[in-house]
């Protein structure tokens, strides 16, 4: 009686077993087909979803600053060790450097009085002065199919979606999404990187469109103009989002079959610390990154 | 006596703990930028593998759920394709009845291979024909090659992990 009892017992346990584990296969099926729907609904743009993207970055943030401080302080020693030898030439070109930065910041102060007097007289009012916010790459995502930068800035830093990020004057990318102390941006060679472009010989406009790849492609011209290789590509500020004339590339190749391929002045595996332009409304930063980059050459 | 049971108590608790703090590990280890190392890839895939070929109870379907939200939102790609590519790897892993995984190690590692690489070719092809036209495909094949390299390191240490704490606190 109790061998059978046990036996009925032990068939009964193995029973609610088996239907734990079908109901188990049941919930991981039914969340495989809810995620596959949730790819034709969730767009990246959504503001939901970008908002929460914000704030996952500020939670992970700080544990990929964390990880990748090794990996920081081993790259800015070796750096160190390869850039002791040339530190006597260096510290020459830098007083070069200083002295000419020096005449031109006496300069700029002329033009700002007489910029000021010249508003005064004209009763002129600025849009917003563009402001250059200096911040390092803390990680990186690139899976193939995005490419993506964490910046150690954010909206308490006045960091805003769609911002345009420089590297040495050339556009290199925008930022995607903003946490509180942390952000991200996206590179111009994202696959979903779209931006407002022109050729700088035949101000025709285009778009550069990026795919994954170190190359972004041009697309889109606005009329047939032929373009040349060796062609400057620079922002066209449409959109307002991204100031016109920043410098991004030339045009490296022309074919057939894989379009117009736009070289970057950046390479992004050099990317370290970068600048986020924190309004866009004026002129006045791209002449000054000209005037700059001009001053620096000569 | 009674000291000795509130440890094995803790031991068994922090060891339930490993399967996803070393998946968030790996995560945001995945994240780290490396200058002049441009090629990455979603090297979480490989604990969600590990762990669903152990039929690890702490390192559910829930939690590989919640590692695709994490990796879609820090990604930035379409919203869900991430979870479906966890949760397709967690579920052909710990539903699969044809090869003993857990036993060999080339077994596994090939079956991680081909399972990563259909599913990394299924998101490509969804992605290119539905959202975004110009992916480049031998960028994601550099890619999954990456994760591919990155495999048998990973598996040492997350075996090591699974044999000296799950296992023994949770036997």
């Amino acid at each position: 009686m109790g061998a059978i009892l046990n036996k009925l017992s032990t068939s009964k346990a193995l029973k609610i077993q088996m239907i734990k584990k079908l109901v188990r296969k049941i919930f991981v099926i039914m969340f495989i087909i809810f995620s596959f729907i949730l790819i034709f609904i969730g767009k990246p743009d959504n503001i939901i979803i970008s908002k929460t993207s914000g704030v996952v970055s500020d939670v992970i943030s700080p544990f990929v600053k964390v990880i990748s401080y090794p990996i920081y302080v081993v790259g800015t020693f070796i750096s160190d060790v390869k850039n002791f030898r040339s530190v006597d030439a260096q510290n020459q070109e830098l007083k070069k450097e200083v002295s000419r930065l020096k005449e031109q910041l006496n300069y700029f102060k002329q033009v700002e009085v007489e910029n000021q007097q010249l508003r005064k007289m004209n009763n002129y009012t600025t849009n917003g002065v563009n402001y250059l916010l200096s911040s390092r790459v803390l990680g990186s995502s690139g899976s193939g199919f995005t490419r993506t930068f964490f910046v150690d800035a954010g909206a308490k830093d006045g960091v805003k979606k769609y911002q345009g990020v420089i590297v040495d004057g050339y556009l290199v990318g925008q930022i995607n999404s903003v946490g509180s102390n942390y952000s991200k941006m996206i590179l111009l060679s994202d696959a979903s990187s779209k931006i407002p472009v022109q050729v700088e010989r035949t101000k025709t406009r285009a778009f550069l469109i990026g795919d994954n790849t170190n190359y972004p492609q041009l697309a889109h011209f606005e009329k047939q103009e032929p373009v040349q290789i060796g062609d400057v590509i620079v922002t066209s500020g449409m959109g307002e989002n991204l100031p016109a004339g920043l410098p991004i590339g030339i045009v490296g190749s022309i074919s057939e079959d894989n379009g117009i391929i736009v070289q970057p002045f950046v390479s992004e595996s050099n990317i370290d610390y970068i600048k986020i332009i924190k309004t866009s409304h004026t002129e006045g930063l791209k002449n000054f990154l000209l005037e700059n980059k001009n001053a620096g050459e000569g | 006596m009674v000291r000795k049971s509130k440890y094995k108590w803790l031991f068994s608790f922090l060891s339930h703990q490993i399967p996803w703090v070393s998946s968030f590990f790996i995560l945001v280890f995945s994240f780290v930028f490396i200058p002049c190392c441009n090629v990455k890839s979603t090297l979480v895939l490989i604990p969600i593998f590990f762990w669903g070929m152990q039929k690890t109870k702490s390192f559910d379907f829930i939690s590989v759920m919640l590692f695709g939200f994490l990796q879609d939102f820090l990604d930035g790609t379409q919203f869900g394709f991430n979870m479906f590519i966890f949760l397709s790897t967690y579920f052909v892993v710990y539903y699969q009845k044809f090869f003993p995984l857990d036993e060999s190690f080339t077994f596994s590692y090939l079956a991680f291979s081909i399972v990563t690489l259909a599913l990394i070719l299924l998101k490509y092809c969804v992605i290119s024909s539905m959202f975004v036209e110009n992916i480049n495909l031998l960028n994601i094949l550099v890619s999954w090659a990456v994760l591919i390299l990155w495999y048998p390191i990973f598996f040492i240490i997350l075996k090591k992990l699974d044999e000296r704490f799950v296992r023994k606190y949770n036997a």
